[in-house]
């Protein structure tokens, strides 16, 4: 009897810092999986909240340009930030797109400029104001490809797209200056949000939210 | 052996991979769960965490941050557990080309991609400190008193 005692005794020694070690161990694997369940759920809680419908015939209050088949039963609308790096890269896929699929699809940018930020709305007069002399899309097309370029110097970059499109400069500065065109870019960036938009790039067939695709294979995948 | 040097260093390198963590994990949730990105009115537009710089063997690299602060993280336990006083050392090893690689990305993010991401910012911070302390710890030989 006296034996086996002791023997317990000497077990529970040696059993004592294994027991706080696991504690240690098991407290520290509980605090990391918690972290990591509650990075997850935050994150998915954050995505992209834009409806999932919107209504296909919205009243847009600035210039309409219709890049594709206005008639095409397929009618792509995309909201989108001139500043924005993915609305650039997203930009670029749809023209690719349109060179292949363009009599069946139309698209039309809705200019949400995130914040209602002043270098976006910039941006956005120049390529309505470009659309003026019927070059909208070869601006908007600038626009994207020079993000790094207007976004410091905008007077001088967007007075070397005039040149390099071949617009007449007054003409130009003096659509970029009319001050309906200001109001109506910032009266549409009011109306977008209101309808719920509050990220760039969001795309829409036919009023069906489109997820956004990161391939060319996958926007055809999508909407084809 | 004089422990009580070396606890606030492990206390310090326990919060800091704990935040290191938390940071990576963001950036991995957001890489992996996000569809495409995107430009937010909450925040940025994850133009560095999204760039092509963001992804190394086909992960995302918050992925291998997210390995070396567990890595780290675990050593500190193992100290708290063990007091073994090489673990410094060890979390040396492992700290000064993750503290090489984030200037790197910091160079990266500054000249070539320009523009700032806080997330990584953030990371890069907790490695620097990380780096500098265990620097100091084990030229102080606080590690061997």
């Amino acid at each position: 009897m006296g034996k086996s005692k002791k023997t317990k005794k000497v077990n529970q020694k040696n059993i004592q810092p294994d027991k706080s070690s696991f504690k240690l161990y098991a407290g520290a694997g509980i605090l990391i999986v918690a972290i990591a369940v509650g990075i997850i759920a935050l994150v998915m809680s954050q995505q992209n909240e834009a409806p999932d419908a919107i209504e296909s015939q919205q009243v847009v209050s600035a210039d309409v340009h219709i890049k594709g088949n206005p008639d095409a039963p397929n009618q792509l609308t995309k909201y989108s930030d001139f500043g924005c790096v993915h609305c650039a890269n997203q930009h670029v896929l749809l023209k690719e797109f349109f060179e292949e699929h363009g009599d069946n699809f139309s698209l039309q940018i809705m200019h949400f400029p995130i914040n209602n930020n002043a270098l976006s709305r910039m941006a956005i007069a120049a390529a309505l104001s470009a659309g003026r002399q019927g070059q909208y899309w070869e601006m908007v097309d600038l626009i994207y490809a020079n993000p790094t370029q207007w976004r410091s110097d905008p007077q001088s970059a967007f007075i070397s797209f005039v040149d390099e499109l071949g617009l007449d400069r007054d003409q130009f500065v003096a659509d970029m200056n009319d001050e309906d065109m200001a109001y109506k870019i910032v009266q549409d960036y009011f109306e977008f949000r209101d309808m719920g938009i509050n990220a760039t790039p969001t795309l829409f067939l036919n009023g069906e939210r489109v997820p956004n695709p990161r391939t060319l294979d996958q926007l055809k995948s999508t909407i084809l | 052996m004089n422990h009580s040097k070396l606890k606030p260093y492990f206390v310090l390198v326990v919060v800091l991979s704990l935040i290191g963590f938390t940071d990576a994990m963001y950036l991995s949730a957001v890489h992996y769960l996000d569809g495409a990105p995107g430009c937010g009115e909450q925040g940025g537009c994850d133009e560095v965490a999204s760039s092509e710089y963001s992804v190394m063997f086909g992960f995302p690299i918050a992925l291998f941050g997210l390995l070396f602060y567990l890595t780290v993280f675990a050593l500190s336990l193992y100290w708290f557990d063990k007091r073994n006083p090489a673990v410094p050392q060890w979390i040396l090893y492992i700290v000064s080309p993750a503290f090489l690689f984030s200037m790197w990305l910091v160079y990266l993010m500054l000249f070539v991609i320009q523009a700032i991401c806080w997330w990584c910012v953030l990371s890069a911070s907790t490695t620097t400190i990380i780096f500098l302390s265990t620097v100091f710890v084990v030229l102080k030989g606080l590690h061997k008193q």
